[in-house]
């Protein structure tokens, strides 16, 4: 059964996925069960695969449609039984920058790994960040830039954060081609990761580490 | 196509008055004979350097007002041949162009390249309120039309234009995500919108030959998201469609790492491909065929913009050194390079290319 749910995500078989899940409901698995040995090491599957070139981004967003299908079907069951998200993080691609893919594909799999996500979308300002992370309590805010020209826009909003004093609440994780680990330090976030993968460990470790 | 020698050149030239013929030296692409020849004198090597973004420091212009006037453009790579003195001469590179043209609203910031900010299909329906747009009239073509008329009406150097190809136009039209899910999930859908998206890169390119362009370089780098079996399905086809109704040479260039695709461009019939940094050059030589220029890679960011003079000219000699055995091998950036490289890095990369040219 379980086999058969992880099978139909990293397939990407959105149909299949939702009927194991409501299945496996119906036969009393526990929803967290489901979750935790199901969806999760799945989405991990497709990442590795990603990052050994077996997938690309179709299959990933593919597979990622599938994780959602059995995802809205466990959540409301999860929230009636108190089970905490692991985190919540606010996401987005900075102002004057539209590539979203990436940054789509991490929100599919942090969500998968059990984070609740809020997708700002792209071409994010600044203001915005900075009142997403205020009105949600946000523990993590992820930021994506592919732009060279536009990755500066982070260290904006850093700067924001920490005038109006919700720096320390909040952990920064940023991300896409622009961005390396040394850039990461120079804006003083707290984590850069390279691929999805990567960004749902930190993202563990960031809430973690609170 | 390539079989030309010297001789058939010098032959050509030869027919030219003398005025023409120190001007035209590069004009046998016009003649549809390719660009190798001139990678071919004497094994020396020539650098393509996509010089028109960060020129409009020359001007003191900004990168909008390049992009929306044709007389500023034009100005702009006039103060770039003066300065830089190359073997060609392109106009800057704007990816939004095509999707404005059929109807998509732009953003525009002041100092940077415009991008798509709204999606207009949404349903193979509305694809039939869609006309190819007239490229004389529709949003900012006829800014291109006029560069590339004025460069080559003054300039007498090979100019080179060009534009997107239709993977990354469907991606703009109907969104990305949508567009690489849809392989997928609505394969008929993205086909009809791909079918549109190839005649309006069709129509615009042959309006860039008509008012004067030698040769065009299209832009695919929404492809690289791609499979290998996927960009034959979807991205191939249409280019090669598109590839056989220029009367041009054509360059084909792909962003981001294209390195698991180089089997499958190897087949299209192009004249020369343009590969960005992450591709090991020289392992794309190997798969792509020795009658097609290979273009690239200098890091644009990392390299280009970042170092000083001398990092960019040891990455430009290390970069020729590795690439010796290649004849087809023209030295490049892997992508355009930025509104705010510095004037003497471009000048490094030039002055390593003529350097090791004439190295004995
Ligand atoms: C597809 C593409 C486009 C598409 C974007 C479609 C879309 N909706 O996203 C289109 C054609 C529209 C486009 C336009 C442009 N592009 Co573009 N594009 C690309 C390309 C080829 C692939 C990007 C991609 O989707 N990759 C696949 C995804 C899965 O990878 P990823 O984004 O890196 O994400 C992974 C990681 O980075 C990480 N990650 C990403 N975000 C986050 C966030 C967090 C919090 C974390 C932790 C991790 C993380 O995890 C992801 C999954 O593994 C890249 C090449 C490249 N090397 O990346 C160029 C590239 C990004 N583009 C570039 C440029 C220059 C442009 C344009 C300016 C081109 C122009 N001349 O007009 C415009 C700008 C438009 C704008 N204002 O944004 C340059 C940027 C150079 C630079 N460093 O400044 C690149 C690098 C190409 C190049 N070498 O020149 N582009």
């Amino acid at each position: 059964m379980l086999e058969e749910l992880r099978n139909a995500v990293i397939s990407g078989a959105d149909k299949k996925a939702e009927e194991f899940v409501r299945q496996a409901l119906a036969e009393g698995k526990e929803p967290i069960f489901l979750m935790n040995e199901g969806l999760i090491p799945a989405m991990e599957e497709v990442g590795e695969r990603f990052n050994h070139k077996e997938y690309f981004v179709p299959e990933v967003l593919l597979s990622a449609r599938a994780m959602k299908a059995g995802l809205a079907l466990l959540r409301p069951l999860l929230t009636e039984q108190k089970f905490q998200p692991v985190g919540l993080v606010v996401l987005g691609t900075v102002q004057g920058d539209l590539h979203d893919i990436g940054k789509n594909i991490v929100g599919m799999v942090l969500e998968g790994a059990g984070f609740q996500v809020q997708d700002l979308g792209a071409d994010v300002p600044p203001d915005k960040f900075v009142n997403a992370v205020k009105e949600s309590g946000a523990q993590i805010l992820g930021m994506s830039a592919l732009l060279t020209t536009t990755r500066t826009v982070m260290a904006t909003v850093v700067k924001k954060l920490k005038e109006q004093g919700i720096r320390p609440g909040v952990r920064i994780m940023v991300g896409g081609a622009a961005v390396s680990d040394d850039y990461a330090r120079k804006i003083e976030a707290d984590a850069f990761a390279k691929d999805a993968l990567e960004a749902v460990a930190k993202a563990r470790e960031l809430t973690v580490r609170r | 196509m390539f079989n030309i020698t010297p001789a058939d050149l010098n032959a050509y030239l030869g027919s030219l008055p003398v005025s023409r013929r120190i001007v035209r030296r590069v004009k046998p692409l016009a003649l549809g004979l390719g660009p190798l020849w001139l990678l071919r004198r004497a094994g020396r090597r020539t650098a393509g350097l996509p010089l028109g973004t960060a020129a409009t420091q020359l001007t003191g212009t900004s990168v909008r007002d390049n992009l929306t006037s044709g007389s500023t453009q034009f100005q702009t790579l006039m103060a770039a041949v003066r300065r830089f003195r190359p073997d060609g001469i392109g106009i800057i590179s704007d990816l939004s162009i095509e999707a404005q043209a059929c109807g998509c609203e732009v953003k525009f910031p002041e100092n940077g390249l415009p991008y798509v900010s709204s999606k207009l299909i949404e349903n193979p329906e509305d694809l039939e309120k869609f006309r190819v747009p007239d490229p004389y009239r529709a949003g900012r073509m006829p800014v291109v039309l006029k560069t590339v008329r004025l460069l080559s009406q003054k300039l007498g150097l090979a100019v080179g234009s060009g534009g997107i190809g239709p993977f990354t136009l469907a991606g703009e039209l109907i969104g990305t995500e949508r567009a690489a899910l849809a392989v997928y999930t609505e394969p008929d859908f993205l086909h009809a919108v791909l079918r549109y998206a190839t005649e309006v890169v069709i129509s615009y390119q042959l309006a860039q030959i008509a008012s004067g362009s030698d040769t065009v370089i299209i832009g695919e780098p929404t492809g690289s998201i791609l499979s290998p079996r996927h960009f034959r399905e979807f991205a191939a086809g249409y280019l090669t469609r598109i590839i056989k109704k220029l009367p041009v040479p054509v360059t084909l260039h792909i962003c981001g790492d294209c390195a698991h695709l180089l089997d499958e461009i190897a087949l299209l019939p192009i004249a020369s491909l343009s590969v960005d940094a992450p591709v090991n050059l020289a392992e794309a030589a190997r798969k792509i065929p020795a009658n097609v220029i290979l273009s690239g890679n200098l890091d644009p960011i990392t390299v280009v913009r970042e170092l000083d003079p001398r990092g960019v000219r040891e990455a430009t000699l290390k970069l020729l050194t590795e690439m010796d055995p290649y004849p087809n091998f023209l030295l490049s950036t892997g992508c355009d390079i930025t509104p705010d490289t510095p004037m003497e890095n471009i000048q490094a990369i030039l002055d390593a290319v003529r350097e090791y040219r004439y190295k004995p």
